[in-house]
């Protein structure tokens, strides 16, 4: 089909002319250049920290470090505390022994009477 | 029209390297910019809706996969994105534009086609707009909006008809 018949046809047949145009200024609408210093108002918006994803994974990571830490601490406590509370009682132990041991000599010394 | 990001920098910028993600910003802004501005019709919206695009790129550069080709997987974010974007900035209670009373007549063709395209279902302003951005084919279209080449030709089909339908009146100043 050539040119000419083309256009005769569509100067007859409006549902084409509309298909034409339609198509024509789909094809020629703009192509706009982004506005000058938008990647630098874009870098300026971005989040300073790491994207969130990995982000919770080093939280959970440092979560779980003090954890660990905040255990090792609980159990050395515990520790501690039961070797106090095993050396208070050795002490009441020697001191009644002590006690057991001088209190007969006591009574034999009689300016203490 | 179509940007060229080099591999390596693709790589770099999905680890979190920032300078590396600035040149992807820089690569592909003006598609960005495009994509987001036939979408809404507004400069200013444009801006917010691209930099709405990078942000989600930056949060979500994990999510693709480097084995397959960048821009595909990029349109995809950005349409996606332009469009929820346009959505939340609706106002709750107000009509999306297709069912919005009609305003007084345009009489500048391109703003009247743009107002049609405005009005058209999301998916198929998605489909118009990488169609005659990039002058994507079929298949690159689907690729992009991971639907079968079959719906692309469907939308476009449809999208092309509501055009038609709705500039009918307009023909003479078309042309």
């Amino acid at each position: 089909m050539d040119c000419e018949k083309v256009r005769e046809h569509l100067e007859s047949c409006e549902e084409c002319r509309l298909h034409v145009a339609v198509e024509a200024r789909l094809r020629t609408l703009p192509v706009l250049d982004p506005p000058r210093g938008l990647a630098s108002r874009i870098m300026r918006s971005l989040p300073r920290s790491v994207p969130l994803g990995r982000e919770i994974l080093r939280l959970a990571a440092a979560a779980a470090i003090l954890l660990g830490l905040v255990g090792a601490v609980f159990a050395t406590g515990l520790d501690r505390h039961q070797a106090a509370v095993e050396a208070r009682s050795q002490g009441s132990q020697i001191l009644q022994s002590m006690v057991t041991t001088f209190n007969p000599l006591r009574s034999e010394m009689p300016w203490k009477r | 029209m179509t940007p060229e990001v080099p591999r390596d920098i693709l790589l770099q910028a999905r680890a979190g390297d920032r300078a590396a993600f600035r040149a992807v910003v820089e690569a592909t802004q003006k598609l960005a910019f495009n994509i987001a501005w036939r979408l809404t019709w507004n400069a200013s919206d444009a801006e917010d809706a691209a930099q709405e695009i990078y942000l989600r790129l930056f949060r979500n550069f994990e999510q693709y996969d480097p084995a397959q080709p960048f821009l595909p997987w990029f349109r995809r974010l950005a349409t996606n994105c332009v469009l929820n974007w346009k959505e939340k900035q609706r106002p709750a209670g107000e009509l999306p534009e297709s069912l919005a009373a009609p305003r007084e007549p345009l009489r500048d063709p391109n703003a009247r086609l743009q107002k049609a395209i405005r009005e058209l279902p999301p998916e198929y302003q998605a489909c118009i707009t990488l169609k005659y951005l990039e002058d994507l084919g079929i298949n690159e279209i689907a690729q992009s909006l991971q639907v079968p080449p079959g719906t692309v030709k469907t939308w476009l089909f449809r999208a092309r008809e509501l055009l038609m339908q709705k500039l009918k009146p307009y023909v003479e100043t078309l042309l």
